[in-house]
């Protein structure tokens, strides 16, 4: 009886909207979503006492008004020292299997120690942090309601990852042409895109699948001959994986320029313009990336559509802002 | 009388009747976290210092002598390796784990070897002989993958640890941690001044150390003391050529340093 009454150990419908058509969002058992969880998340995810000069928060390169990317090429962590890859929208992130444009990471509550200690990061330590907050009655609070400890690397770790999960975006047109019927929804041009994405000429829709936009598989693109970045292979050690990276979602991808793991394209032209190229032609190289032959109005057609995947709603959710 | 001293009476107890329910159904289980103790619970939520300790012997310490070849370690102070380069630290650590004595393994003992730290606590063990200490730089495969978060607060793998030392991209423990600066001129009569970081992991990097030796321990705590050279981690290694390894991305410079761990250490 005593159990029942308590909030922690009640199965309650996620404190989330997820689209009917979306998959199932599973959550690990020891961070089961609720709000206190939340907002404990929320207050970290821009909190920049995580970082070593107190500059950065995980918002400096993941802004919500960019769909939790930076607008850079590379990620500029503390001391103004560049990363090496571009900084991924964390649009749906709940519903990613692996973390990083190489998968080498196979839980959010893990990914997210790793940017507060990373030197081209956040460049500092959770002990660090945890002295700093020391004498903060707020957190020490937050992470009591939400976690039932004091503050640690555990209610950090849970804390973001809880937040990041309620990143959910399916309110684009594209949703409510595809799934709720409205058929106004999408303009004629977005139309013709909308086909040519999902059709078998294209064949993007093969690694960007609906409703997430992706298959989470490790896919080459033949951007490069030689890739600076080896990409999953940096994980498996296998030459087939050389230059493969995680297919990632291109919701909201109108408002994450630049593009590519590594930042190198400007725009969605740049990059439509690549696959209608085919391709440098690596080894590796996915058999769905091949000149495709499109007409410069197909092109503009494909960025059309691709323009339709933002979710005004979800760059705008005040649950989302700094708090 | 009327009813409403009686109500008076009743309401607020009947209240504080519902908190109770409500604070201990919410309370998380408390009791002692630490998996050493003999009163460990896996089922507690909340340490609340409870621990009890079994005694079954003498509490083991082992006392790093941190060293630079013939001189005593210091952060910034520039010593010669082994072809008479300089060379100085200024970060050196690794994880230390299923320390052995004699015929007794500390399972779940794991040390993070600082050479800002001297003395590091083991565990215990009976008093007698003990023939052979053992050990491996590193942290086995079973608990290197692990979340470190959710290790106990205070446990050298958590990443509540100042020194924590983990890889985000591919998760594991950093099991040896060697940076600093080195005279990269060809005479060598120039300054100690190109960087070189070499970080060991990797579950194949994984090191057995055996030093020979009859060891008593007595009483209540015992010290046994380990000469930890510094210098010879970084035997025959070429500092011009290789000067930086996270393991995966220069094999070659890890395995090479991998090879000489265990002449480093010493029984002192
Ligand atoms: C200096 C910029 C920077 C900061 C600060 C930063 N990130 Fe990132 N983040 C990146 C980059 C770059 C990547 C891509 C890394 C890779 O692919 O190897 C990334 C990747 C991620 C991913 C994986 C996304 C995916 O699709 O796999 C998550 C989740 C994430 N970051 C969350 C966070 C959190 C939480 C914080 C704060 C604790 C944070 N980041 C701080 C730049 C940053
Ligand atoms: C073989 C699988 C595959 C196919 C087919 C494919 N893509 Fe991609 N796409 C990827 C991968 C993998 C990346 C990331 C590559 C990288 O970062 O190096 C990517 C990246 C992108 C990006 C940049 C995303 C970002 O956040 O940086 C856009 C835009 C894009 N694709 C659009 C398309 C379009 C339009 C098509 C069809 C013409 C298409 N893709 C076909 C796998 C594919």
């Amino acid at each position: 009886m005593g159990l029942a009454a308590c909030e922690r150990d009640v199965e309650h419908p996620l404190p989330v909207d997820v689209p009917e058509w979306f998959p199932e969002m599973v959550v690990p058992a020891d961070n089961a979503l609720t709000a206190d969880r939340i907002a404990l998340g929320r207050r970290l995810f821009y909190d920049p006492l995580l970082s070593r000069d107190t500059s950065i928060s995980c918002s400096s390169c993941h802004a919500q008004a960019m769909a939790f990317t930076d607008g850079r090429q590379v990620g500029l962590g503390v001391g103004d020292r560049a990363g090496k890859r571009n900084a991924p929208s964390l649009t749906n992130i709940a519903f990613v299997p692996a973390f990083n444009a190489d998968g080498g990471i196979g839980t959010l509550e893990l990914q997210a120690q790793g940017p507060i200690f990373l030197h081209e990061e956040m460049d500092f330590t959770i002990a660090g942090f945890l002295e700093r907050i020391a004498g903060d009655d707020t957190y020490t609070a937050m992470f009591g309601a939400a976690y039932g400890r004091r503050p640690d690397a555990f209610g950090i770790s849970r804390g973001l990852a809880a937040f990041e999960r309620t990143f959910v975006s399916g309110g684009s047109r594209f949703d409510q042409y595809e799934y709720q019927s409205v058929s106004t929804a999408l303009s004629a041009a977005e139309l013709r895109g909308r086909d040519l994405f999902l059709g078998n000429v294209a064949q993007c829709a093969q690694c960007h699948t609906p409703p997430l936009f992706t298959t989470f598989a490790y896919e080459n693109i033949g951007l490069y001959a030689v890739y600076a970045d080896s990409g999953r292979a940096r994980i498996t050690g296998l030459a087939q994986d050389n230059g493969r990276f995680k297919v990632p979602t291109l919701r909201n991808i109108a408002l994450t320029a630049p593009y590519m793991h590594d930042g190198s394209m400007a725009t969605l032209r740049d990059a439509v313009a690549h696959f209608n190229n085919g391709g440098v032609g690596h080894a590796n190289q996915s058999a769905h990336v091949r000149p495709l032959g499109l007409a410069p109005q197909q092109v503009d057609d494909l960025v059309a559509f691709l323009q339709s995947l933002t979710d005004e709603g979800f760059v705008n959710d005040p649950e989302l802002s700094e708090p | 009388m009327t009813m409403t001293p009686m109500r008076d009476r009743l309401f607020p107890s009947a209240l504080f009747a519902l908190f109770i329910v409500l604070a201990t159904g919410c309370e998380r289980k408390e009791g002692c976290m630490d998996p050493l103790a003999i009163n460990y619970d896996a089922e507690v939520e909340t340490d609340n210092g409870s621990c009890v300790y079994e005694v079954p012997g003498t509490y083991l310490n082992l006392r790093f002598n941190h060293r630079l070849g013939g001189v005593d370690f210091g952060y910034g102070a520039v010593a010669t390796n082994w072809e008479g380069r300089k060379v100085k630290f200024t970060l050196a650590q690794f994880y230390m784990s299923k320390i052995k004595l004699g015929t007794t393994t500390f399972e779940d003992s794991y040390l993070l070897v600082s050479a800002r730290k001297d003395l590091l606590g083991v565990g215990h063990i009976g008093a007698g002989d003990h023939a052979g200490l053992s050990f491996n730089v590193g942290v086995d495969s079973a608990v290197n993958h692990l979340d470190p978060a959710t290790w106990p607060f205070d446990h050298t793998l958590s990443s509540n640890n100042i020194d924590h030392a983990h890889w985000s991209w591919n998760p594991g423990y950093i099991f040896m941690k060697l940076e600093g600066r080195v005279d990269t001129t060809a005479a060598m009569d120039g300054d100690a001044d190109a960087a070189f970081s070499i970080h060991i992991g990797l579950d194949e990097l994984l090191t057995n150390v055996a030093l020979a030796g009859n060891m008593n321990v007595s009483g209540d705590t015992a010290i046994i003391g380990i000469n930890v050279d510094w210098l010879r981690f970084l035997d025959n290694v070429d500092l011009r050529l290789e000067r930086s390894t996270d393991s995966f991305n220069n094999p070659g410079l890890a395995v090479a340093v991998k090879g000489n761990i265990a002449s480093a250490f010493s029984l002192e």
